[in-house]
């Protein structure tokens, strides 16, 4: 089932354009890898289509409410600037308090989904630690968690395996697994190849704002096509 | 947790409580609450009830009002800016109200009626409210509505010095540096009549952002992706803002760092939640308004002390303290 | 990223007398003074005593020469300070007041004078609790002064007293004139210099000056440099002689008049509590300037 779609998708900023007309759709059960050089706009396309940045072109989140849009599509983003240093329950709590406000549940819904999403991304032992005092990667699982009480069927995650460590990518990348098994999607942006290649379903590679690539990754990520991708300008 | 809370806001609003009734019976004339009490069924019109219902009660108010009010403005910027320093006149508000004042006073408007320094105030406060929201409507980095906050207080503040030097009346100038100082001396019931609505209103948008507040956490990108509208928060923030303050302001003229202590204080109690930081800086700004007001009436000195004086000495060592923990 | 934010800071050269009232105000308001203490009000002598409270120094000066010693109540904290006060002497047994409600309900007084300018919220307070105001306009000329005393007088019930300070006033205006016209101009020390619409201006032309030709600017004044001064080239300076808060003498500082011109008799240097209200002693400054005028001509002094 198409979830998100897009047609002719482009971003102006300055005059220039960022993102090339770009139409794409994602279903359900995908893990979609974005790849492309830095600056080829990935993060770009993304909050273009989570609807954060003005474009052109179509996409089918436009026409939705905020509110509506947050039952659609989560998203966890780069930035790690946290000012108020809150606990993972209440970050998730908040979320799930917002998402489901109109909903007419009780609260200890709430609670419940809150747990679930916890022990869903092995991390029921962090529910109360600060997120400050989180190491990279438990701040990272945490994030993911935080977009995944919204319970939506797909997820845009922006460089997730950043600055982490080996054991800390394949956890991230082992959660991400399990959520395409449970049906749902993930588009995320990823520098390393061979981890495309062995965890996701389908490779976007994105060059100069335009999808140069759509396919399998073990056939887009083949080696001699790298440097097409990431090569210089 | 909840069995927490419950705790804490009756604590605070027992002190609350306790600091209002202080108030009432703190000052020069020895006045008895009994019999002023005993005149809401049998009215008698002695000076007994004037004093304590025209004079005390009104300003134990009105410190209520103005320690509420700021409090959670206060609250509110810095969940809304995410900036742990935010206060009510970095925004500029404070600024142009007391504009607003000055150029009553200077003109002599100002003895026209109770109202004429305060409606003027208010004026101001909202034209400075409006060139914020403005401002807002084209900025999508809240910190650059801090610079335009900033440029709002540099004007008003070079023209109401400029006002100042010009004037060779020394005792217009007088009653504007002292306005300036703040101080809730003498506020009738007419005057808390007056500021009340607006600090109602403003308050209640105020508090209405709670939960948005709530999912700025982690920035206004990923709050836009959970359902919160950015443009609606903006507004609510700018305006309740401007409401509270500009009609604090008006009538007591400027008293800081209420608003940016006090979100420290309740944010702990809170447990770091922006939401209920806001909910519980109402009462705490309260107390500290009050108690700072109860300590002006008691400080033996020849002529009265200035609130916003006292609260200006007791903020800026914690000001001091906050930017050390920041850097720390 | 920690934005340090500011409150807005008003900074004002405010020019003199402007800056003595704003440092006498904020100085009293700082001061402990512990040997002043306000007793309750206890009723008393008769009904019919009169207690009067003046709450501002302009007020002050002119309530103890019209109105004997013991029906005053209380006065304003500057009256005993004799850097601000004329009436420091007379003032020196009367207790002073806080401008609230509450402080000057507690003296249970007859008669509250405010200035004009005072907070209109003390002053609708004082009249809710039925104490009777009186306003009382702040002088900026010898006219306003006289029209200050008759109507105080008539309310005090001293018009004997008020009349004879009228008449002094009277008095000292129709002094010699003198003999060659001469022109004069006040100079604050922060550059100000007072209008025609000002107290000051009225003693001085009251004393038999006139405004240099360049500067008839009427209003309440303007502020001009040390050029605009010499070129305007008065015959009589009147500068200040102290600053309330600080205890040296400023004629070395008064920039482009050096050392030697403030020993001519073309400057001189008057204590700015003379004029600054306006009071009695506005005819003794009248006087003291017209002698000053006429010793310039009778020593054939003109500038250069």
């Amino acid at each position: 089932m198409q979830q998100i779609t897009t047609k002719n998708l482009s971003v102006l900023i300055k005059n220039r354009r960022i993102i090339e007309p770009i139409s794409l759709s994602i279903t359900s059960g995908e893990m979609v890898a974005l790849v492309g050089a830095n600056g080829s706009g990935k993060t770009t396309l993304m909050r273009a289509m989570l609807q954060l940045i003005p474009h052109h072109g179509y996409c089918n989140l436009s026409a939705k409410p905020p509110i509506e849009r947050a039952a659609m599509v989560s998203w966890v983003s780069q930035d790690r600037d946290i000012v108020w240093d809150i606990t993972v329950r209440q970050l998730l709590t908040y979320t799930a308090e917002k998402r489901y406000a109109n909903e007419k549940h009780v609260t200890g819904t709430v609670g419940e989904a809150v747990q679930d999403t916890l022990n869903f991304c092995g991390i029921p032992l962090l529910d109360n630690r600060r997120l400050k005092t989180l190491s990279g990667g438990e701040l990272t699982l945490a994030l993911i968690a935080r977009a995944l009480v919204q319970n939506t069927p797909v997820t845009f995650m922006d460089e997730p395996l950043a600055s982490l460590d080996p054991f800390q990518k394949l956890k991230v990348l082992e959660l991400m697994r399990n959520m395409a098994k449970n049906g749902k999607s993930v588009l995320a942006t990823i520098h390393e190849a061979d981890l495309a290649r062995q965890y996701f379903t389908r490779v976007l590679a994105l060059r100069n704002g335009t999808i140069i690539a759509d396919g399998k990754p073990k056939i887009v990520l083949r080696k001699h096509n790298l440097e097409t991708i990431y090569g210089s300008r | 947790m909840f069995r927490n809370d419950a705790i804490i806001i009756t604590i605070i609003h027992g002190l609350v409580l306790a600091a209002f009734a202080i108030s009432l019976k703190i000052g020069p004339v020895p006045v008895s609450l009994i019999d002023a009490l005993a005149t809401v069924t049998h009215p008698v019109w002695d000076t007994n009830t004037i004093i304590v219902w025209d004079l005390r009660l009104p300003r134990s108010v009105m410190c209520t009002l103005v320690g509420g009010a700021l409090a959670l403005a206060g609250a509110a910027l810095q969940s809304f800016l995410r900036n742990p320093l935010a206060e009510p006149s970095i925004v500029g508000i404070s600024s142009t109200a007391a504009l607003g004042a000055v150029i009553s006073i200077a003109s002599g408007f100002h003895a026209f009626g109770a109202l004429s320094t305060p409606s003027l105030a208010f004026v101001g406060g909202l034209a400075g409210g409006i060139v914020l929201a403005s401002a807002a409507y084209r900025i999508k980095n809240t910190n650059n509505l801090i610079l335009v906050g900033v440029g709002i207080s540099s004007i008003s503040g070079a023209i109401t010095s400029l006002i100042l030097s010009l004037s060779d009346n020394p005792f217009a100038i007088n009653e504007i540096v002292f306005w300036m100082l703040g101080s809730l001396t003498d506020v009738s019931l007419f005057h808390t009549a007056t500021v009340a609505p607006f600090v109602i209103i403003g308050g209640a948008l105020l508090l209405g952002c709670r939960r948005d507040l709530n999912l700025l956490s982690l920035g206004g990108d990923t709050a836009a992706t959970i359902g919160v509208v950015m443009n609606s928060l903006k507004y609510r923030v700018v305006i309740g803002t401007a409401l509270t303050v500009s009609a604090v302001t008006a009538t007591v003229g400027i008293i800081g760092f209420i608003g940016l202590m006090t979100p420290h204080i309740a944010r702990p109690l809170a447990r770091n939640e922006p939401g209920k930081t806001l909910a519980y800086s109402v009462p705490i700004g309260a107390l500290i308004v009050l108690l700072a007001d109860i300590a002006v009436r008691l400080t033996p000195t020849v002529g009265e002390m200035k609130l916003g004086v006292f609260t200006a000495l007791l903020g800026t060592p914690f000001f001091l303290y906050l930017i050390k923990r920041q850097s720390g | 990223m920690p934005v340090v934010t500011t409150s807005p800071v008003i900074v004002s050269r405010v020019p003199k007398p402007r800056l003595f009232w704003v440092f006498a105000l904020l100085i009293s308001t700082l001061v402990v003074n512990p040997t002043v203490s306000v007793v309750a009000a206890a009723q008393t002598g008769s009904m019919n005593a009169a207690r009067i409270i003046s709450t501002n120094i302009c007020i002050d000066t002119l309530l103890v020469t019209l109105a004997n010693p013991a029906t005053i109540t209380a006065l304003s904290p500057l009256a005993a300070d004799r850097r601000f006060s004329t009436i420091a002497d007379k003032a020196g047994g009367i207790p002073s007041v806080k401008f609230t409600a509450e402080d000057i309900y507690r003296l249970k007084p007859s008669i509250v004078f405010v200035s004009n300018f005072a907070s209109p919220r003390t002053r609708a307070a004082l009249t809710k609790l039925g104490i009777t105001v009186v306003a009382v306009n702040y002088a900026r000329s010898i006219a306003d002064i006289k029209a200050n005393i008759a109507s105080m007088g008539q309310t005090l019930g001293a018009e004997d007293a008020a009349g004879q300070l009228i008449a002094a006033l009277d008095m000292a205006a129709t002094n010699r004139p003198l003999p060659r016209p001469l022109s004069a101009l006040q100079y604050s020390r922060d550059k100000f210099t007072h209008g025609t619409h000002s107290l000051i201006a009225d003693i001085i032309s009251k004393a038999g000056f006139s405004r240099p030709d360049r500067l008839t600017s009427s209003g309440y004044g303007t502020f001009l440099s040390s050029e605009e001064v010499l070129i305007a080239n008065p015959d009589l300076l009147v500068l200040d002689k102290f600053t309330a808060y600080a205890s040296y003498n400023l004629k070395g500082d008064y920039l482009g008049f050096d050392r030697d011109s403030a020993k001519h008799r073309q400057t001189a240097f008057v204590d700015t509590k003379l004029w600054s209200c306006g009071s009695p002693a506005a005819s003794n400054l009248i006087k003291k300037l017209n002698i000053i005028g006429q010793n310039i001509v009778k020593n054939n002094y003109v500038q250069k």
